[in-house]
């Protein structure tokens, strides 16, 4: 018997249910003192087509998922025929009774059709329950107490209290069916710290939250739909203003106006709306503009795989649009460090006055995750502004390249916020000494930049060592255990590149990455001048899994 | 104040006898007549010749890339309303790399005013055809006349909603300076198109070519959206007429909200109500 340990996939037509599914089932096991981490995978469709949500449950922190499934529960045929050989010995199907399925096909697999669509017509909405039964008899099969999912129901549905009963009802009816059938895999509550169950798109937009977000001009696009639609809905209540621009250059530009203006402001975009987004990002370079981006990647080029993720953007952001200028990528790693490197971002912005774009991606923004809390000693404060007195110089020349800024509405405030070459008061030049003079001040910037050290995971001392960024983290973390001569080097910080020569020279090294052309490998080398002897690169849409970086290691190493 | 204390003493780089300067002196004018504080303006331009006046002016300028002059503008407006936002644009721009961004700025009737310089022209980039320029017209692109017909920005203007929409003419500045007053005076998106010679790229639509045509409208209803719409069609037709002044006005919510949010303590926001609904 698996206790506590296993993998679960519910799969179904788009409509049915599968995306709550998947928060629902993660969340009654984290309220069970469990460890979840659910990914879902859908096509770029609001009804039909297949969705899946595949949810890990473990009893210690992770965050990531496995090619292999346990408790596959399909909705519709295509999910079994989809998914089947992902099952494992001992597995099992729970599927609605009207799927024909012959036992002599599914050798070694408990099968188990349990009437899905009639439960769910007993108790009244057929479309969406059926998904609440299969849940219910999930946790029946798994042998996991009633009242946690009975909890999530009421609390999910605490806003349309009249489908909480039909669906608590339809729930336990999945659960009487299958609880005295037996399973290899079993879910045993812990004693344990209350935990959040929390997506990186939430995270992100808590983040910005705390950082005292007052406007947010987003387009829409996967994979952050999410993050708009929860900060629209928390809009009134927490006092700033989401608005859906006409376009995405109208989007980032209302946000470099809203936060010349003052107002703390962010745009969220994916590779379709930043591509579109590019000369803004230096006007807000030149004007020195605080501009915070929070990007979340899919499977491009143009519209690739609009559902699906990568990480093939990364030299694009580095070096997206004209001319030269500074500013900071930040690549959070997982769900906490969402949240807590949106905190940083809006700091940096504002102190620096640049750009500082957050890279995550659709794997990172969409998968959740059960984590203790959001927290950082990140302090959330003003930076950089002036009380002006007369012949205000905006752009003055400093030592740290950092000038005071005024804020529109102040007195003596004046200056032009330039898309020219400008002087110290905005005014615009050409003049080649202050041209130069003004180029190396916004620079200068970047060298008194701080920023954290890059994380090592695992044994410092080991010759051989990961370099990967992004949401591989969780699955990176999970094959170091296996492997004593490695550890793994989490770039956070792009831009500006952190010196990693002597943490890197003499090692054997291999870089992990969801694409396909070595981008962070060919930044380690231009900045180091040293060659990584491995790469390890996935560009199918999905991010790896752990087992998967296992193999690949076992193949370098 | 006199009206020189709106502009620093950047000496203008347009060429002498351009309709810019009549606009800025009528827009001085109005700012004065209206006695706004310099600190409360905040004036956006984008990238042409007219957008090169972002340094002359005493008071917050933004000069932004061309064409996009509006969306700045509205972000600013929007977190604080407290602000009194002018945006300038040359035509070229605005109806041609920015006219999405007027269209919505009209539907969502953000509280602003837009003043596009039309000179019919791309003059910074010297003298291409603009979306405005007339039919048959020979400019540096088309040597052998313009062949499609000009973009009407005041009917676009109304049919996108906007709540204010106006001609002016900067050869006719007591005029313009009315217009302009009555622009920002107005709670909601009001655009003023402003003709403008050009004297060096635009041997068509000159002061004189204009001064023989221009007439003020008069007994019309401006809140009658349809003869607005018929009026604004008039451009140099059979009686060779183009009608100036306040086609068409309405009052309609703004999109601004009346919160100045910039100035609101963010160090202690509380997101543990929000928290909880994860746990
Ligand atoms: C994105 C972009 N495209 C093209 C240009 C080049 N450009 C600079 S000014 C200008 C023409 C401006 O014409 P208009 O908006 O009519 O203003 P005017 O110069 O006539 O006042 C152009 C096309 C630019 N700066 N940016
Ligand atoms: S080129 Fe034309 S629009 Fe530009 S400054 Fe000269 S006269 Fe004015």
């Amino acid at each position: 018997m698996q206790i506590n340990n296993l993998q679960w996939k519910i799969g179904g037509q788009a409509g049915y249910g599968i995306m709550s599914a998947g928060e629902i089932f993660g969340k009654a096991c984290t309220r069970a003192g469990l460890n979840a981490f659910a990914t879902n995978d859908y096509p770029s469709l609001v009804r039909g087509g297949s969705n899946t949500f595949t949810i890990r449950v473990k009893e210690t922190p992770f965050s990531t998922y496995l090619s292999k499934t346990n408790l596959l529960v399909a909705l519709n045929k295509e999910t079994i025929d989809l998914y089947k050989h992902e099952l494992t010995e001992n597995s099992a199907i729970i599927y609605d009774e009207n799927i024909p399925l012959e036992e002599k096909d599914f050798p070694n697999i408990n099968l188990f059709p349990i009437p899905m669509e009639k439960f769910a017509q007993e108790f009244g909405y057929a479309d969406v329950m059926r998904n609440t039964v299969a849940i219910g008899a999930s946790f029946g099969l798994l042998k996991l107490d009633f009242q946690f999912l009975e909890g999530v129901i009421k609390d999910i549905f605490a806003k349309k209290p009249k489908v909480i009963e039909p669906n608590i009802s339809a729930a336990k009816a999945g659960y009487d069916f299958l609880k005295e059938k037996e399973s290899h895999y079993q879910l045993k509550p812990k004693q344990a710290q209350k935990q959040l169950f929390i997506s990186g798109n939430h995270a992100l937009a808590l983040g910005s939250i705390k950082a005292g977000l007052k406007f947010a001009p987003i387009y829409p696009i996967t994979p952050i739909n999410p993050l708009i639609n929860y900060l629209a809905l928390k809009s009134k209540d927490h006092n700033f203003i989401v608005e859906t621009p006409e376009d995405e250059i109208s989007g980032i530009l209302q946000t470099i106006g809203a936060s010349h203006t003052g107002a703390r402001s962010m745009v969220a975009t994916s590779g379709a709306g930043f591509s579109l987004m590019t000369e803004s990002l230096a006007l807000a370079g030149i004007t020195e503009t605080p501009l915070v981006i929070l990007y979340g990647q899919r499977a491009g080029p143009a519209t690739g795989m609009p559902t699906k993720t990568e990480q093939s953007d990364l030299l694009f952001v580095k070096n997206a649009a004209h001319g030269e200028f500074p500013r900071i990528i930040i690549a959070p790693g997982d769900v906490q460090e969402c949240f807590e490197e949106t905190l940083r971002a809006f700091q940096l912005a504002e102190k620096y006055q640049l750009p500082v774009i957050v890279l995550t991606d659709k794997f990172l923004n969409e998968s959740i995750q059960t984590i203790p809390n959001l927290t950082s000693n990140i302090q959330i404060k003003r930076e950089s502004f002036a009380t002006p007195k007369q012949d205000f110089k905006r752009y003055q020349f400093t030592e740290s390249g950092i000038s005071p800024r005024s804020i529109p509405g102040q007195e003596n405030g004046f200056f032009v916020a330039n898309s020219d070459e400008h002087d110290e008061y905005g005014y615009s030049t050409s003049d080649p000494e202050i041209r130069t003079k003004m180029v190396d001040k916004r620079f200068k910037k970047l060298e008194n930049l701080k920023l954290p050290e890059p994380i090592l995971h695992g044994n410092p001392d080991a010759r051989t060592m990961i370099i990967s960024w992004g949401s591989t983290k969780g699955a990176i973390l999970e094959a170091l255990e296996k492997f004593d001569n490695l550890n793994f080097l989490q770039l956070q910080y792009l831009t500006p590149f952190p010196d990693i020569t002597n943490l890197i020279k003499n090692k054997q090294l291999i870089i992990i990455e969801n694409n396909r052309t070595n981008q962070l490998a060919k930044l380690i080398q231009q900045n180091t001048l040293i060659k990584p002897q491995h790469l390890i690169n996935k560009y199918d849409g999905f991010q790896f899994t752990a087992d998967q970086i296992e193999e690949e290691l076992k193949k370098c190493l | 104040m006199p009206i020189k204390d709106y502009f620093t003493d950047i000496k203008p780089t347009w060429c002498p006898g351009c309709g810019n300067f009549g606009i800025r002196t009528a827009l001085a004018q109005a700012l004065d007549e209206l006695k706004i504080p310099n600190h409360k303006l905040l004036m956006f331009t984008d990238v042409g010749c007219s957008g090169n006046q972002s340094s002359w002016y005493k008071m917050y300028t933004f000069h932004s890339l061309h064409g996009r002059s509006l969306p700045p503008a509205i972000g600013s407006k929007i977190v604080n309303p407290e602000l009194t936002v002018l945006v300038q644009n040359g035509d070229g721009g605005a109806y041609g790399e920015g006219t999405n961004h007027l269209i919505h700025a009209a539907r969502k009737n953000i509280n602003l005013i837009y003043m596009v310089h039309n000179n019919q022209r791309y003059s910074l980039t010297t003298g291409q055809a603009t979306p405005t320029t007339d039919e048959g017209s020979k400019t540096k692109s088309t040597p052998y006349g313009a062949t499609e017909p000009p973009i009407n920005p005041l009917t676009l203007a109304i049919a996108s909603g906007a709540t204010f929409v106006a001609r002016g003419f900067a050869g006719d500045l007591p005029h313009l300076k009315e217009l302009i007053k009555a622009a920002i005076q107005h709670q909601g998106f009001a655009l003023v198109d402003i003709l403008q010679p050009c004297v060096v790229f635009n041997k068509d639509n000159t002061f004189e070519w204009f001064k023989e045509r221009v007439y003020k409208l008069e007994n019309h209803d401006t809140s009658n959206k349809l003869e607005a719409f018929k009026r604004a069609q008039e451009w140099n037709g059979e009686n060779k007429k183009i009608p100036l002044g306040i086609f068409y006005q309405e009052q309609r919510p703004t999109l601004n909200k009346d919160k100045n949010l910039t100035q609101e303590n963010i160090e202690n926001v509380d997101i543990s109500p929000l928290i909880e609904e994860f746990f």
